[in-house]
């Protein structure tokens, strides 16, 4: 009894300390959109480096705050999914950051896919922008030239994408390192030039009056009416947007811990190790770029059909620089450094159109100092567990040797 | 029956030629089944270029390698591995960023079952797979040094020279490779690392009952007291082969090689 005491009040604070952290940060956010001004800005920038230091610094830290949230998986789960869905309440009065946060719910996308490239497999993809663009222009075309409905468009959107990537992926195959990013840029101009010229992607002025999203003849469109009170129709795109991001952050950490994460983690830090372990290292790289480009694709599909309108300007390399940086800057190969790393760097930005004429000199400098200080990511890449099995074959293997041992000692 | 007789590994005329540097030269080499063979040479005398041609990692100007019937040229590096040719590297080449578990289990890619759907998909099978995996991988650690077994989760990286190349062994094991190939692997060693090391490899053997291993080594002592056969090579040609014994009082080698080191 005595021993489960302290036990039992420790895994309390920890549950207290799991919920605080999780409601600090929601808070946090909802702070950033809803009070205007500057320094609400400074204090989330400070306290996301501040963390990110301090985690490094003590490890111990880490490990502590990162159990306690395992422990207590459920409500800290459950309490998570309450805040997100109440999202739109909150923010009811300003659809505009509700917007934003559907847009970054889009990058989180996109930048999901690119992880599983860059960060997983070490490819690096400069022309994440142009197979957005695929998706998108895919989604457009097929809904405005055909009439098929948006849910098909979006798959579309997606696998059309994963089949020109593989398109690009006959000449990546003979490059590597920074010759591959070189032809990924190539392929980036080149696709936003050939939408600036083609007849059927309507040129320069791009394609218009995309039908928003429905679902079961329900417009994405139409503003939600609940008789006392409404919520901007992007409300309807925020929850599609969760539902998304959920199914493929879940899809990609699945990937992260199996065997194929530990083959993709093989082949970017060691090609000639993976080759000569029995890793068909072009196949695993085909298989995970395109992969990789249908998330992206995805993420322009439903953007298309979310803005209605979309031309090659949306589609551009800065776009591309953008993805990567949230990739490098959020952490490599680690799905929560790529939410956070989302959501500093499509808000960051729109936040700062305060003070517009330094915004992007402001914007870069935060950047340089997130890298000096957290050159690895503001969430680094973190060593897979096995924990449960590993543990139980360790056990079994120390029990067994060690009665052979006294065994041989006899003998 | 033949078959016990025949060869593991044969190379016949193997040559290799970068521009105009020839840098291993019609060389004609049988690896006996399970036998430890050592491949000695002063440096650049092409015992590292022989094992990337038999690898698939380098590809040779003519001759030709038979490992177990079958011809090898044209092959790629992960069919050769397949076929059951796994190795060490002089300077070592494991993922530090990796856990100690995720690089043995690495050597185990071939008989993986799992696929990207079923990573997604089919959790069940990546469970009980990745649970035989780590079974399996705490098993061949521990035949090396039960105390990399507490490390298993930590970053390769962390772990003391010798227990990397031990974890690089157990990668080239977990392939259940039925020739091994060790390039110097007591490169940065100390003396009592060395003939720890030694013991390692003596132990490798007996883990399996199949397994052939071909070792290139400069440390001398290394070569005598583990090798059944020593093939000599200087630049690029093989000059001498035999029991060590034997490769010692042969003039030539001491010429190329003992000479040099003839007051030790």
């Amino acid at each position: 009894m005595k021993t489960s005491l302290p036990k039992n009040t420790n895994s309390r604070s920890d549950l207290v300390l799991a919920l605080g952290l999780e409601i600090a940060a929601y808070a946090l956010l909802m702070a950033l959109f809803l009070i205007e001004g500057g320094w609400i800005l400074i204090v989330a920038v400070i306290l996301v480096i501040a963390v990110s230091v301090l985690s490094r610094r003590y490890p111990h830290l880490r490990t502590r705050i990162s159990a306690a949230f395992r422990d207590n998986a459920k409500i800290t789960g459950a309490v998570g999914i309450v805040l997100l869905l109440i999202v739109p309440v909150l923010l009811k009065s300003s659809p505009y950051w509700l917007f934003m946060l559907v847009t970054t719910g889009l990058y989180i996308m996109a930048a999901l896919g690119l992880n599983l490239q860059l960060g997983s497999a070490g490819m690096m993809n400069l022309a994440s922008a142009a197979f957005m663009a695929f998706g998108a222009y895919t989604a457009g075309l097929l809904s405005l030239d055909l009439g098929v409905s948006p849910v098909i468009t979006l798959i579309a959107g997606s696998l059309v994408t994963g089949l020109f990537s593989i398109l690009l992926f006959v000449p990546v195959l003979k490059t590597k390192g920074h010759y591959l990013a070189l032809v990924t840029i190539a392929f980036q101009f080149m696709v936003v030039i050939l939408l600036d010229n083609l007849e059927f992607t309507g040129g320069p002025q791009g394609l218009k009056n995309i039908p928003p999203f429905n679902l079961f003849g329900y417009s994405f469109g139409t503003t939600i009416n609940l008789g006392f009170t409404s919520f901007h129709f992007y409300t309807n795109y925020y929850y599609l947007m969760l539902v998304l991001v959920v199914i493929l952050a879940i899809a990609a950490q699945r990937i992260y811990h199996s065997w194929i994460g530990v083959t993709l983690a093989t082949i970017r830090d060691d090609e000639v190790a993976a080759k000569t372990s029995g890793i068909e290292i072009n196949k695993w790289r085909l298989l995970i770029f395109v992969v990789g480009n249908c998330f992206i694709g995805l993420s322009g599909a439903f953007y298309a059909h979310m803005v209605g309108f979309i031309s090659p300007p949306n589609f551009t390399f800065e776009k591309s620089l953008v993805l990567v940086s949230i990739v490098i800057l959020g952490g490599m190969d680690n799905i929560f450094g790529i939410i956070v790393g989302s959501l500093l760097l499509v808000l960051l930005p729109e936040k700062l159109r305060v003070i517009s004429d330094y915004r992007f000199l402001i914007y870069g400098l935060v950047l340089v100092i997130m890298l000096i200080f957290q050159p690895k990511g503001i969430i680094p890449y973190r060593v897979r567990t096995y924990g449960q099995s590993l543990n139980n074959w360790l056990e079994k293997i120390k029990h067994t040797t060690s009665d052979s041992n006294t065994e041989e000692k006899i003998g | 029956m033949n078959e016990a007789i025949l060869p593991l590994l044969s190379t016949k005329d193997l040559t290799i030629q970068f521009g105009g540097l020839m840098a291993v030269d019609r060389v004609n080499i049988d690896v006996t089944r399970n036998s430890i063979l050592g491949l000695i040479g002063p440096n650049g005398s092409g015992k590292t270029t022989m094992f990337n041609m038999m690898t698939g990692l380098y590809i040779p100007s003519s001759g030709d390698i038979q490992f177990d019937g079958e011809s090898l040229i044209g092959k790629q590096p992960y069919q050769i591995a397949r076929r059951g040719i796994s190795r060490t590297f002089q300077a070592s080449r494991l993922c530090l960023d990796l856990s100690v578990m995720d690089n043995v289990l690495v050597g185990m890619h071939a008989g993986m079952r799992q696929n990207l759907y079923s990573a997604v998909f089919n959790r069940k099978l990546v469970d009980e797979e990745t649970d035989q995996g780590v079974k399996t991988a705490l098993e061949l650690l521990y035949i090396f040094n039960p105390g990399i077994l507490d490390r298993a989760s930590e970053p390769a990286g962390r772990l003391p020279q010798i227990d990397r190349r031990r974890v690089e062994i157990c990668r080239a094991m977990a392939m259940n490779p039925r020739l091994l190939l060790l390039d110097e692997p007591s490169a940065g060693m100390t003396p009592e690392e060395i003939s720890e090391l030694m013991e390692d490899i003596l132990k490798v053997q007996r883990a399996s009952d199949d397994i052939t291993i071909i070792i290139v080594e400069h440390v001398m002592s290394v070569i005598r007291s583990i090798t059944d056969h020593v093939i000599v090579l200087n630049f690029g040609r093989k000059i001498a082969e035999g029991p060590f014994e034997e490769i010692t009082n042969n003039q030539e080698v001491r010429e190329a090689y003992l000479g040099k080191r003839g007051g030790a």
